[in-house]
């Protein structure tokens, strides 16, 4: 199984933040570890890379983060979805969905 | 004035890197504790979880850039708006002229509309409501290996196969 996981594509770390996000305000390590458990293994996603797509994503007003108190007593950033990033998840998912049915098609057509 | 403003940038990218530190060592600290409370031991959990972290350094450099850019841009806004106010506010009391001071008012005008809005731009991004999950849930917990080192997916894979 390890052998075959794929590299994430360009943006789309971005958009399993954003539905990751959706649900809840997480800090980074937890937005980690949902990811993790959603992709199931299927999706090689290096934590740490996880913290510069963050950065990202609140320069561009997506998400925005504050300072609070993990369960294990210490300081964390926890991130949470603005107005803006709902509307960047809808948009993206719909993005998504349109590029993978147009793949689909192609690779049942050959 | 300029060494006023470069003080204030030090200080700032200070913090920022202060922060960026906490936050990236709250992960790696998080998630090799986690390894240890699985029965690895505390040194082997460290160079785990360092290992799936990945290259610390570079991915604190990259955090770092992109938020002294994204500070650097509000100090430059906010600065430009303060004198935009400051003279506009100078010429309405210093000026005797109609059209002048009319300038004048537009200047301040456009000074504290630009505050206003870099102001409500980056309080916007910082508003947040504390209730929910503001700490770590059980949603949130790590995955769960079994005796045969094996995540609950995996075991409902093997599961599903032998059904």
């Amino acid at each position: 199984m390890r052998a075959n996981r794929t590299d994430l594509m360009q943006g789309t770390l971005e958009l399993l933040i954003l539905k990751t996000l959706s649900r809840e305000q997480m800090h980074g390590y937890g937005i980690a570890q949902r990811i993790h458990q959603a992709v199931d293994d299927l999706l090689k996603v290096e934590d740490g890379s996880l913290y510069p797509a963050l950065y990202r994503m609140e320069e561009r007003g997506w998400i925005a983060s504050e300072w609070g108190v993990s369960e294990n007593n210490r300081r964390a950033k926890f991130y949470k979805l603005t107005k803006t990033g709902r509307k960047q998840l809808a948009d993206q998912s719909m993005n998504w969905e349109r590029i993978s049915r147009a793949v689909m098609r192609v690779l049942e057509a050959t | 004035m300029k060494n006023f403003l470069e003080l204030i940038s030090r200080s700032r990218k200070a913090s920022i890197e202060n922060e960026v530190h906490e936050e990236l060592q709250f992960h790696i600290d998080t998630q090799a504790s986690d390894y240890t409370s699985l029965g690895i031991t505390p040194e082997e959990s460290r160079v785990l979880a360092e290992a799936r972290f990945g290259d610390v350094e570079r991915i604190r450099s990259e955090c770092i850039r992109i938020s002294t850019r994204n500070t650097l841009l509000t100090w430059v806004l906010t600065f430009v708006f303060l004198m935009s106010l400051v003279v506009g506010l100078l010429v309405r009391a210093l000026s005797t002229e109609v059209n002048v001071t009319r300038v004048g008012t537009v200047m301040t005008m456009i000074g504290g509309l630009g505050i206003l809005l870099v102001y409500a731009k980056r309080a916007g991004s910082m508003v947040f409501t504390q209730s929910g999950s503001v700490r770590l849930g059980l949603d949130n917990s790590p995955v769960s290996f079994d005796e045969q080192g094996r995540t609950p997916f995996e075991r409902v894979k093997s599961w599903q196969e032998g059904q």
